[in-house]
């Protein structure tokens, strides 16, 4: 048996790095452009659970936008890594 | 044999790897879809549809495949010709089986597994019969058991540190614009994860008709893919994922914890992510395991209820993977032995109807279908509890 114990906990370690930038951290982004979508103006009420579309400042508007359009060339890429994967890492 | 009788096992071979690419496909479709269906964002046909044409494109996508199979579990240089072909088939059967009963109980587990799990079985009854050592016993360990182990912690790290970051940073989002917009990242991630499950998993397939067109000398291990067979996998995995195994896309959508919106994008956006690069980074992660974790973890970052019952069984489930459907490869080779030549895989071949159809009887007692995928988990026990009673 010649299992190398090290080189796979090495390995574990930089998945779960690599993981947590990507994995959690694209949804976080995510939810930053959600957060600045819904920017209350000042002095507007806040009601979690109201029904109406909330009003957005131009500045959340585009702060939101710049985050999912952040997320989007991200996924972009993940295609690429499907198709080109092997030669970007080799093996 | 004869020419005749060898194309006859070279067909059925071949049929037998595209149907199990074909249970691998419905077997997995929940691993890319559980959530969104649980989540309605979007509606369980669309979501089986949107998976299986995504599966096909990434099947057409994988331009290296991997000309052998399994060469991280069985070692079969010293097998030729009839000697290769009746394991490749022993090992195909044994992960149909194993699959498809998994798939009865609801249960997600790895068709990988299932795959290499039948390989081990048939290479190492042959290794003994014939005084060959069959089987990489540190290198199934080192790169499939150890790593099976690891992917739901990371992927359930992942989900969890994603679920936490996102609930904090849009506490003060009404509850429907934020349901919304994360519908809509949900659907983007899990889509990447169709794609990468159809470049990886059609690949397995690839290889496993690549390697009997070689033993059967059609082709010659320098050769390339043949176009048919590219396509033919690609086909059996996309028909297979649209039909939808609903019985585990229930169990990962609805059993495991009760998904939100936002946990839905956590939890497609950690597999992604680790689908996507761990092969790359030294540790090739099964699809399943890496599903389920980050389902499990998305519960824990909300503090969520996470029903320990189901995760506890679909823990059984994983652990008995190998060697069940290794013990099924292993009686199947020694049925194909004890006969010999044609009359040996045709024998196997209709044990594996036979079975494929009792169990496709018994789920239709407690039939899991688009109309009830989503429905309440309790108080009723999971469909699947009770079906082998």
């Amino acid at each position: 048996m010649d299992i190398d114990l090290a080189s796979i906990g090495r390995s574990a370690l930089v998945v779960l790095g690599v993981g947590v930038l990507f994995g959690a951290g694209l949804p976080a982004l995510f939810a930053l452009g959600m957060r600045a979508l819904a920017q209350v103006p000042p002095g507007h009420p806040f009601d979690p659970e109201s029904d109406d579309p909330p009003p957005t400042t131009a500045a959340g508007r585009v702060l939101a936008w710049l985050c999912f359009g952040l997320c989007f060339l991200v996924a972009v890429f993940g295609i690429v890594v499907i198709v080109l994967g092997k030669q970007i890492f080799g093996g | 044999m004869d020419t005749v009788e060898e194309t006859t096992v070279l067909v059925l071979v071949v049929g037998t790897a595209l149907l199990f690419d074909f249970t691998n496909g419905f077997h997995d479709t929940g691993n890319a879809m559980a959530t969104s269906i649980a989540t309605r964002a979007l509606p369980p046909r669309v979501a089986v549809l949107l998976s299986a044409v995504l599966n096909l494109v990434g099947a057409f996508l994988s331009i290296q495949v991997a000309k052998t199979v399994g060469g991280d579990v069985v070692d079969l240089s010293h097998a030729e010709g009839q000697a290769l072909m009746f394991i490749v088939f022993a090992g195909l059967v044994g992960g149909i089986i194993w699959n498809l009963l998994t798939w009865l109980l609801g249960l997600p587990s790895s068709s990988s597994h299932a795959l290499f799990g039948g390989l081990i079985g048939a290479a190492l009854i042959w290794g003994i019969v014939n005084g060959e050592s069959g089987v990489k016993w540190g290198s199934t360990v080192g790169k499939v058991i150890i790593p099976a182990v690891l992917s739901p912690v990371i992927a359930a790290i992942v989900a969890a540190i994603g679920t936490w970051l996102i609930y904090r940073i849009t506490a003060r989002v009404p509850r429907h614009v934020e349901d919304r917009g994360f519908r809509w990242g949900q659907i983007g991630s899990a889509s990447l994860v169709s794609l990468a499950h159809g470049t990886n998993d059609a690949q397995k397939t690839m290889g496993v008709v690549f390697l009997a067109l070689v033993a059967h000398q059609a082709l010659t291990p320098d050769d390339a893919i043949p176009f048919w067979v590219k396509g033919a996998c690609a086909l059996a995995i996309a028909l297979g994922t649209y039909l939808g195994g609903w019985r585990v896309i229930r169990t990962l959508g609805k059993g495991l914890v009760e998904i939100a919106p936002p946990q839905g994008l956590a939890a497609e956006a950690s597999s992604a992510a680790i689908i996507l690069t761990s092969s790359h980074l030294g540790l090739p992660l099964s699809t399943t395991h890496v599903a389920t974790g980050s389902i499990l973890g998305t519960g824990l970052g909300r503090g969520a209820e996470v029903r320990w019952s189901v995760a506890g069984r679909m823990a059984i489930a994983w652990l008995i993977t190998l060697p069940a459907a290794g013990v099924v490869g292993a009686l199947c080779w020694a049925i194909e032995n004890a006969l010999g030549g044609l009359a040996g895989v045709i024998v196997v071949f209709l044990i594996l109807m036979v079975l494929s159809g009792w169990m496709y009887l018994h789920s239709r007692r407690t039939a899991v279908s688009a109309h009830n995928v989503n429905d309440e988990w309790e108080p009723a026990e999971p469909p699947a509890a009770t079906v082998l009673d």
